[in-house]
């Protein structure tokens, strides 16, 4: 090909290779433009449906606990049920209770239980001994006994004909 | 060429933020989802050995006054036993330890053998509704025992809120399941006036039980 242009007229080489170095990096960031684009579109996709998936999921369990909203409820009263229950079961009454059981089960035959009382603090016993031997043995077993910590007598009396009667505060 | 950049930019911006907002949405979708996925599993499995129970809670624990129940529980125990029950009085409601528990004083006289005396106020801890005994005087009637009781009786109002349903349900716990198994050996009272609330479809999450 033959150049008619006069050679003056003639770009400068420095010119034509920027030129051409701007036309090549022109062609590249399209190229990526396109190609991110696409890529961008791609990924939007995905994340799309995945959120359309996440969010379906979540339908569906909202719509399982729906079914199950008795059992929720159910749940939810126990729970609330057995909280306050917690706070009543067993108070010590019923244990000094049980204890004052043991130890009138256990009493010599010639000690009579009059009575006494029992509250959650401790209890108060009353009760005849025929003779200083039954007294003996009912005390001993009141000290040997290690459901009181503490055991207070009140009062011993001795009445000609009954024998002594006394009054144990236990705690 | 600058247009190519600024595009490139702008479109890189655009898309970032779009990205992110996803991620984040996705993010959160997948922690409800947990949520309720586990919600689920805790539903289903007290299915089977808790929920039956739910009844026997309510008449361990029932919303309304129990005295009667009570009362009648008293007294049916005291004939089985052939002991004489007498001079039953009732003491006005009060609220207990608890805030939302209110408390019901029972008063009565209970006459017998020492041992029946005894055993029968062990067993008024066994039955329902449940009943604590605060004091009690005994004082020897010729052969017998007459022991002046003082008992209370709880009740306390269902809930009226339950969680949302995105939030996490928590199972029984240990203790729980242990207070529960323990209630299952408890005496069913001889009347039982009691329904449980619930419906099958709840109005309103806010409050289920108001009806």
């Amino acid at each position: 090909m033959i150049n008619l242009l006069p050679q003056e007229f003639l770009p400068d080489k420095g010119v034509v290779k920027l030129a051409n170095i701007l036309k090549t990096l022109s062609f590249i960031l399209l190229t990526l433009l396109i190609l991110s684009s696409l890529a961008s579109i791609a990924l939007l996709f995905y994340l799309n449906k995945q959120l359309a998936d996440d969010q379906s999921q979540v339908e569906r369990l909202k719509l399982n606990i729906s079914v199950l909203s008795e059992n929720e409820q159910k749940l939810f009263l126990i729970k609330d049920r057995l909280a306050k229950i917690k706070s009543l079961r067993k108070s010590q009454t019923e244990e000094n209770l049980a204890k004052i059981d043991q130890l009138v089960s256990s009493l010599p035959q010639q000690f009579i239980y009059s009575g006494g009382e029992i509250d959650k603090l401790g209890a108060k016993i009353t009760g005849t001994a025929g003779d200083s031997a039954a007294l003996s043995e009912f005390l001993t077993g009141v000290e040997v006994s290690e459901d009181f910590k503490q055991v207070v007598i009140k009062n011993l009396n001795l009445a000609p004909g009954i024998g002594y009667s006394i009054g144990l505060d236990l705690f | 060429m600058l247009i190519f950049i600024i595009l490139f930019v702008i479109g890189i911006k655009i898309v970032l933020a779009k990205v992110i907002l996803m991620t984040d949405e996705i993010a959160n979708t997948e922690t409800s989802a947990n949520v309720l996925e586990a919600n689920v599993a805790v539903l289903e499995n007290v299915q089977r050995d808790v929920i039956p129970l739910t009844e026997k809670t309510v008449l361990v624990l029932p919303s309304q006054n129990p005295v009667l129940s009570a009362i009648s529980e008293l007294k049916s125990l005291s004939s089985a036993r052939g002991l004489l029950l007498e001079n039953i009085k009732v003491g006005g409601g009060s609220e207990s330890d608890t805030s939302t528990t209110s408390r019901v004083e029972i008063t009565f006289n209970i006459q017998g053998s020492f041992s029946g005396v005894t055993e029968y106020l062990k067993v008024l801890g066994k039955i329902t509704p449940i009943i604590r005994i605060e004091k009690v005087q005994m004082d020897r009637v010729g052969a017998d025992i007459r022991a002046n009781t003082t008992i209370s009786s709880y009740f306390s109002e269902f809930p009226k809120l339950i969680g949302e349903n995105d939030k996490p349900i928590a199972d029984l716990t240990e203790e729980e399941k242990t207070i529960l198994a323990s209630l299952s050996s408890l005496n069913a009272p001889q009347t039982q006036d009691f329904s449980l609330p619930l419906s099958p479809i709840p109005s309103s999450r806010t409050d289920p039980f108001n009806f």
